[in-house]
């Protein structure tokens, strides 16, 4: 009885506190996510430029694919992140391991290359592929905070899907911004160098973000 | 939710009179009776905390529902027997409810490993104390503190991964 008394008078304070408020919306969420991304590709693109065969279509085939697949993750994983912040039930994001799967294609066909063709492996060479790596990350960095800010103002029940989505998205939009602007002529270089830029962020997200969007 | 979220408090406090008893329901199969009113508690300030995450297209419940079940992995974490519970308020085994909420929670529970399920239901279901959970089990003090976290740490995976 006490407890049901206790639980009414929650309620009237709860109900005299019914400020108005803003809903969150997934398409404002999306179509922030949108203007990051966009502006992080314009700041690629008119400060480091974008690569000359690219814009006059002269680019291998493989080399659009790679960024197509890239698009299509960052837009699915972005989609699922800003859905994942409101409280639901169902599969968070179905499909979208099949996504990773296939752009993990990639590296996997690098590594076949490498085997085939050893006198390659200097195609993949440490020192340009960690600068690219490091400036796929920080391309993503904006991507990755903004997905922690809407998680956060959000209730995700998912910390570490959510995570890993943010954290996918983060790393495609990073993998998208190199991939844009990079000079190196191999494809194996960016199979490898970019492609790693989605693993890295996904895990760093993965491990960081949790705590972070857990709410009481 | 809809009015309520625009700031209509007649609004609010109906839908949040209906939420108390659809918890209400919702936790007496999932969790022992003495913790249900706390657990509703919480997960009405969670819905008044979060009531902008509700998307007024959507149906109410399995918003409700998704926080529901968020916090009640929460509850399970956090409920120390030893403290919360005294022998004069312990489930009773032939209370209908308390049966009710062992079985829905051993449907739950039967993706874990058995010795995880067994330290679970005594510790944080039916209440008991390590040393009691570890002399009915066999198990050691230690081993059902461990079974008690990584079972938890599995039921929220599964929870999670639904």
């Amino acid at each position: 009885m006490n407890m049901t008394n206790d639980l009414d008078h929650l309620i009237d304070r709860l109900a005299a506190d019914a400020t108005p408020v803003r809903v969150q919306r997934d398409s404002r969420g999306r179509l922030m996510l949108a203007l990051i991304a966009g502006a992080i590709f314009a700041f690629v693109a008119t400060t480091l430029g974008v690569r000359p065969d690219l814009l006059n279509q002269s680019a291998e085939n493989e080399r659009y694919l790679a960024l197509g697949l890239l698009s299509i993750l960052a837009l699915a994983s972005g989609y699922h992140a800003i859905r994942v912040a409101r409280p639901q039930v169902g599969a968070p994001a179905p499909g979208l391991g099949w996504l990773v799967a296939a752009l993990a294609i990639l590296p996997i066909l690098a590594l076949a290359t490498i085997l085939a063709e050893p006198r390659r492996i200097g195609e993949m060479a440490v020192a340009p592929g960690l600068r690219c790596l490091e400036f796929g990350l920080i391309c993503g960095t904006a991507t990755l905070a903004y997905l922690a800010f809407w998680l956060r103002r959000g209730a995700t029940v998912r910390p570490h899907q959510a995570a890993w989505l943010a954290g996918l998205c983060g790393g495609a939009v990073g993998a998208i911004g190199v991939t844009l602007e990079c000079g190196e002529p191999s494809l194996l270089h960016l199979d490898i160098w970019h492609v790693a830029v989605v693993p890295a962020m996904a895990i760093f997200a993965r491990f960081v973000l949790p705590p972070l969007l857990r709410w009481r | 939710m809809r009015s309520a979220q625009a700031g209509d408090a007649a609004a609010y406090r109906s839908i949040l009179s209906s939420t108390r008893d659809w918890l209400m329901r919702f936790f007496a199969r999932r969790i022992a009776e003495a913790l249900v009113d706390d657990l509703v508690q919480d997960v009405l300030m969670s819905v008044h905390a979060k009531r902008a995450t509700y998307d007024p297209a959507r149906p109410y419940y399995p918003w409700l529902a998704a926080i529901a079940r968020y916090r009640w992995i929460d509850a399970l974490r956090r409920f120390r027997p030893e403290v919360e519970l005294g022998d004069y308020d312990a489930p009773v085994a032939s209370d209908e409810e308390a049966v009710l909420s062992r079985l829905s929670l051993d449907n739950l529970l039967a993706h874990l490993p058995d010795a995880q399920t067994n330290a679970i239901v005594l510790v944080k279901i039916e209440g008991r104390s390590t040393i009691e959970a570890a002399r009915i089990t066999g198990q050691s003090e230690s081993l059902i503190k461990v079974n008690v976290h990584r079972g938890l740490k599995k039921l929220a995976a599964l929870v999670e991964s639904e």
